[in-house]
């Protein structure tokens, strides 16, 4: 068994480069370092399987494992894309708040 | 729109898309993995020596109660956003399914099907990106406790590939968690 952990982790940043649209840039550091990683182990598995360190049952489970791993990542990803949003919106709110108590002369908002 | 604009800016309060920083959840996951890590630790050993430590049924009780302290902070996490949605829910489903369509990958063994896995595989639930990424840890422990079973032992080549799968997990869970302080300390 021959898994390209290169071009399979490519995959994965263009899947999620898709998935994200422009949100992507403020998880692509979080998404790459964490789909590297299932990238590598993944591959870690078929040459496990290939040199019967563990029998197919047991390799199925710990695959089954790494597409766990890759749901809490997207999950993860998300959370951070969504505390990112959050900011910019606080960011916008802020600058209003100052600029109309700023204008009027008073603490309004 | 406008009307929630204004109350927004009337209330003077800041918008919240994501739950606060739960320290319990923190705690919680880092306890857990340094008991799994230990765990491991010792079932390798064990298998190396071929003592009767090393079973499943000698277990089971560490399954159990490690993973109903996992069970403790998914309830903890539903509770604090009991109607969120982790908006990645489609794209988690879909996406999972996308990245792991292995075949291209593999030569030489067909019997590992990646599609019939992804299949079988709950995702995209109800329940924040912070319940998700929990469930998910969950679900991990349980794959480790079926991966024991089946074996009845845990072997250094296996323990290879099971000890930094959950840590992975484990770190996206603290990594996220901590996100949330919003730069407080």
């Amino acid at each position: 068994m021959s898994i390209d952990a290169e071009q399979l982790f490519g995959q994965m940043m263009t899947a999620g480069a898709q998935a994200f649209g422009t949100g992507w840039a403020e998880v692509e550091k979080f998404a790459k370092l964490e789909f590297k990683t299932l990238a590598q182990r993944i591959k870690e598995i078929g040459e496990g399987l290939a040199k019967n360190d563990f029998d197919m049952p047991t390799g199925k489970l710990l695959m089954a494992m790494q597409v766990n791993t890759a749901i809490a990542a997207i999950a993860g990803a998300t959370t951070l894309f969504q505390l990112a949003v959050e900011a910019a919106i606080n960011a916008v709110l802020a600058t209003i708040k100052d600029a109309v108590n700023t204008a009027l002369g008073v603490e309004l908002l | 729109m406008c009307v929630l604009f204004l109350s927004i800016l009337i209330t003077g309060c800041a918008v919240r898309l994501v739950s606060s920083y739960d320290p319990m959840i923190d705690k919680g996951l880092t306890e857990y993995y340094e008991s799994m890590d230990v765990f491991l630790s010792e079932m390798e050993r064990a298998s190396a020596n071929s003592t009767a430590k090393a079973t499943f049924t000698e277990n089971v009780k560490f399954y159990e109660e490690s993973g109903a302290k996992i069970d403790a902070l998914v309830m903890r996490a539903r509770a604090a956003e009991p109607k969120a949605n982790c908006i990645g829910s489609d794209v988690v489903t879909s996406l999972a399914g996308r990245l792991l369509q292995l075949k291209p990958f593999i030569t030489a063994t067909e019997d590992l099907n990646i599609e019939e896995i992804v299949k079988g595989l709950k995702s995209g639930e109800e329940g924040s990106c912070t319940v998700q990424i929990l469930r998910a840890i969950r679900a991990n422990h349980d794959l480790t406790a079926a991966i024991h079973k089946h074996n009845d032992k845990l072997s250094k080549p296996v323990v290879a590939i099971i000890r930094p799968t959950i840590e992975q997990g484990v770190r996206i869970g603290v990594t996220t968690e901590l996100a949330k302080k919003r730069g407080e300390k």
